[in-house]
């Protein structure tokens, strides 16, 4: 009894639903809340009817007699009939925002949402050729999500829009959203992306990985940004301090089960004012990881790793995925899958990225690494990534 | 329902649990009665090993730091679904209650066809052996959906648990082949379909169910196992296929299969609610349509299972309409169920407070399925924890509240012995509060947006996590408790009358426990199976 005095109690502090912080979400709310209300009152009025039954006609005498009652029409009419008017209303309710779900504005904002196992990469065709792990937005416009899948199904739910889909890996599915208004962290609120650890998902001490902060790499690429702009452009309205800028940050869970790592499968949506926005794809369409990484080569390694794709497979802390870890990788010794041995030096890495079916190792598929990822690191830059990325393994001891 | 068989020699003579010996004796028998014990045994034994990894799973999510690897909780809620559905739920009331009482209730010496049944039991126990080699290969971790493409590609022993549900799956198909012509052809002379118990109603329409939609799933099978091991692209997108056709077979039979669960769940209630209120039924034909029309309407609802699947909007909306129907012949039955207790002489015993537990976990069931037929709130709560607890009270805790009640109703039946009443009264109401500490909380978390088969969460989850596995260790404690009370029986029961409940379905005009023919001269069926002594028949009728 005291549990559920608990678990009542957690509900009236916080209510059923999470915030609601999309223009659709009111609707399907207070749908919810019409049938939460209709179940309610039937609940209590079938409990109670076969409560009080059993109450008031309890055996008192072995011999005592029952009403002969086999049936009464009216009354079976009435609960046949009754209830079928509120579950069509449900039902229509239901439809209705439905169909708003499922047509988005002609002048929405196309933002690609790509699932693999295990995270979320998004790219802005319209906009550049960047891609971000977190879904930004600008606040109170809408925008809608192509998504596709890399392997399994995946589907992608933020609760606090309201807004679920599957990804599927053969065929283009399609949400859509507007923020209604910015829904700024409050204190002890916690947001994840995959690269933290549970449950304190704290980010790793000096960790440069761009896109674990909870929102942070997003303010200060505004931050820089806003100071370069303010040279052309002093009446700008924007922030040059990181800490100034304004966020709102929103859970994104995968919800269709896709093998180990699903519960980590998750991303933020950092939604900024549209000045902001603006400022965020400027400085993503400008980023120099060169500058960004100046003196810290392992770093830029780091960077160009998960640009390039390779952490999907390779993870940096010894679990196994598609491919080998990295972890300790430096100068141990390979054995491979034609029975032949060798060292991973600087030339056996270079010669694995270029050509991953040169020497496969022993236990891990052959064709599992497609060619040619160095590319991902922009024009001109192969070969420096190359040895960017030998010194961020250099680094995984 | 009286009945012109008198036995009078039975307390003297044998039944059929001591007419022959050696395990021999049971494992080739051809008696339903025998076969209906096997079968649950088997099911419970079953039962324990599913509940064992619902245990793990809950010991996992007491805390939203890991403590098993991600694989091995994988793994393990998969073995948990896989077994209970196939293994458990599927066979629960139909294969042993069923076969036990079925051919009892008829009047009947046998099922038509009792060499077929030992066979769907010998094929069920081939069927468990694969799963059982799947535990031992390593295990699966495909969710007990075996949705593709993961299916197809992870690395675990996916065609020996599809080999095992496909096996099992014929099992299902005879039994509800044997069910059917029995019903058919031997029901005792005067027992009109009109006068036919109502669990033999639901156990029937049940029957229709397995013997229609188990192809489907077989098919869905094999072309799985197909893909997997010859590459022969079907649902693989790799491969050509799309894997959206896949959950689409898979729902065709897998969401009919629930009212295979729960259909003869209802049949026990009607029975278990009239013999303890003293009373007809409420609402005969509706309660006996209603079955039926469940079964029929509940092959073209499966796309909601698929709202968000990418399948058409469109068809996505006519899902949804279709499943409301499904509503109103539910609400019916529990309505009638209701009625049935006015003005009755209900009697508070064990079988009744797990019936009266029944109704209360299958209206919130019930209930907590209309904001997930309806479109836009089920895009925020498919796949959350609210399903979790959804299914869960529909298909487990209607399925297990029933069984349990069941295997009590006929206890005395099965074993001619009593259990003790008081200890049986209180482990009901013990079993009763934890599944609810168990499941409640599930659904406040995935209203407020926690996924399903997540191996660990975020903290704000914590709190509804672990009081739901508090619950699930109680409730786990609460069947071990009902156990023992069944041990007790057997070992110290009294000894139970013909007739204990004063029921007059034939089952009960025979011995206790029945004699290996059941009854010693053909019983011949003159009144209703509700038509109580206790019914005052001078009270003017109120309809028919």
């Amino acid at each position: 009894m005291i549990l559920f005095h608990w678990m009542f109690d957690a509900v009236a502090d916080e209510g059923y639903l999470p915030k609601a912080a999309s223009t659709l979400a009111s609707g399907v709310d207070d749908t919810f809340m019409f049938i939460w209300w209709c179940c309610v009152v039937f609940f209590i009025a079938l409990m109670g009817a076969m409560f009080y039954f059993v109450v008031a006609y309890k055996q008192k005498d072995e011999n005592e007699k029952t009403l002969d009652l086999k049936g009464h029409h009216t009354l079976e009419l009435v609960w046949s009939i009754f209830p079928s008017f509120l579950l069509i209303a449900m039902f229509v309710m239901g439809f209705q925002q439905y169909v708003r779900s499922t047509i988005p504005p002609a002048e929405a904002l196309q933002v690609s949402v790509i699932g693999k196992k295990w995270d979320w990469t998004f790219a802005y065709p319209t906009l550049g050729t960047f891609t971000s792990r977190d879904l930004v937005v600008p606040n109170q416009e809408p925008v809608r999500l192509e998504m596709i899948s890399q392997d399994v199904l995946h589907s992608f739910f933020v609760p606090d829009f309201r807004m679920k889909k599957d990804v599927l890996p053969n065929r283009y599915t399609t949400q859509w959203f507007e923020t209604t208004e910015m829904y700024e962290p409050q204190e002890g609120d916690k947001f994840y992306s995959y690269k933290f650890s549970f449950p304190d998902a704290e980010p790793k001490e000096g960790s440069t990985d761009l896109y674990s902060s909870a929102g942070q790499d997003v303010k200060e690429a505004v931050a820089s940004q806003c100071a370069k702009e303010k040279k052309n452009n002093a009446a700008l309205e924007c922030s040059t301090d990181a800490t100034q800028i304004k966020v709102g940050l929103h859970q994104v869970f995968c919800t269709e089960y896709c093998g180990d790592s699903h519960s980590r499968m998750l991303a933020k949506v950092v939604v900024l004012s549209p000045v902001d926005f603006d400022l965020w794809v400027k400085s993503q369409n400008n980023f120099d990881p060169d500058e960004k990484f100046k003196g810290n080569v392992s770093a830029l390694g780091e960077y160009y790793a998960g640009k390039a794709g390779c952490t999907a497979c390779h993870s940096n802390d010894g679990a196994v995925k598609t491919g080998p870890t990295w972890k300790g990788l430096w100068d141990a010794d390979r054995k491979f899958a034609d029975g032949s041995t060798g060292k991973a030096n600087a030339d056996y890495i270079r010669e694995s990225i270029l050509y991953p079916q040169a020497k496969v190792v022993e236990g891990f598929p052959a064709g599992g690494m497609p060619a040619n990822l160095h590319k991902a690191f922009g024009q001109g830059k192969e070969e420096a990534g190359i040895l960017a990325i030998i010194e961020y393994i250099k680094t995984l001891q | 329902m009286s009945s012109a068989s008198s036995s009078a020699e039975h307390s003297a003579g044998t039944n059929y649990l001591n007419a022959k010996k050696g395990i021999a004796s049971w494992l080739l028998t051809v008696d339903h009665k025998r076969i209906g014990i096997m079968y649950m045994i088997t099911i419970l034994s079953f039962f324990l090993i599913g509940g064992l990894f619902a245990m793990l799973v809950r010991y996992e999510l007491l805390d939203a730091a890991p403590t098993l690897t991600a694989k091995n909780y994988n793994k393990a809620f998969t073995l948990h679904g896989a077994i209970m559905v196939f293994l458990v739920l599927v066979p629960a009331i139909p294969a042993s209650i069923g076969n036990f009482v079925l051919p009892l209730m008829l009047g009947a010496k046998d099922v038509a066809f009792p060499k077929l049944n030992l066979l769907s039991f010998h094929i069920y126990i081939l069927g468990s052996l694969f799963l059982v080699y799947t535990l031992a290969a390593g295990g699966v971790d495909t969710g007990w959906t075996f949705y593709t493409p993961y299916s197809a590609n992870t690395d675990t022993s996916v065609i020996s648990a599809l080999a095992g549900a496909f096996i099992l799956g014929f099992s299902s198909i005879l039994t509800g082949l044997n069910f059917i012509a029995t019903i058919h052809k031997m029901r005792a002379p005067g027992m009109t379909w009109r006068k036919l118990p109502l669990f033999l109603w639901a156990i029937y329409a049940t029957s229709l169910i397995q013997i229609l939609a188990t192809p489907v799933i077989a098919v869905t099978l094999v072309l799985l196992m197909v893909e997997r091991g010859l590459g022969i692209g079907i649902f693989d997108p790799a491969l050509g296929g799309d894997p959206v056709l896949f959950q689409h077979f898979f729902w065709f039979y897998s969401h009919p299969v629930v009212y295979v669960m729960i259909l003869p769940a209802f049949g026990v209630i009607s029975e278990t609610i009239t013999i303890n209120s003293r009373k007809h039924i409420f609402g005969y034909m509706a309660i006996a349509a209603s079955s039926v029309a469940i079964a029929a309407v509940g092959f073209i609802v499966w796309g909601h299972h698929m709202f968000l699947s990418g399948q058409s909007e469109a068809l996505g909306a006519i899902f949804s309409f279709i499943t409301f129907g499904v509503a109103v012949p539910t609400a019916i039955k529990v309505c009638s169920w209701i009625a049935t207790l006015y003005k009755g002489s209900i009697r508070w015993n064990t079988v009744m407070i797990y019936t009266i537990a029944f109704l209360w976990i299958f209206s919130i069931g019930g209930l907590t399925g209309l904001p997930l037929a309806t479109l836009a709130t089920d895009v925020h709560l498919h796949d959350t924890y609210f399903v979790v607890a959804h299914f869960h009270y529909t298909m487990m805790g209607g399925v297990l509240f029933a069984l349990i009640a069941a295997i009590h109703h006929w206890w005395p039946k099965m074993t001619g012995k009593m259990f003790n009443e008081t200890a049986g009264r209180i482990f009901a109401i013990f079993a009763f509060i934890s599944y609810n500490l168990t499941f409640i909380p599930q659904f406040i978390a995935g209203t407020r947006g926690m996924p399903r088969r997540y191996h660990e969460y975020l903290p704000q989850f914590q709190d509804m996590q672990f009081l739901s596995s508090i619950g699930a260790f109680a409730f786990g404690i609460s069947l071990f408790c009902v156990l023992g009370l069944w041990i007790h029986s057997l070992l110290k029961g009294e000894k139970a009358p013909q007739n204990p409940w004063g029921g007059l379905t034939l089952e009960w005009a025979t011995a206790t426990p029945p004699i290996e023919h059941n009854f010693e001269e053909q019983p011949i069926c003159t009144s209703g199976p509700y038509d109580f002594p206790e019914i005052d028949v001078k009270e003017p009728m109120a309809a028919k």
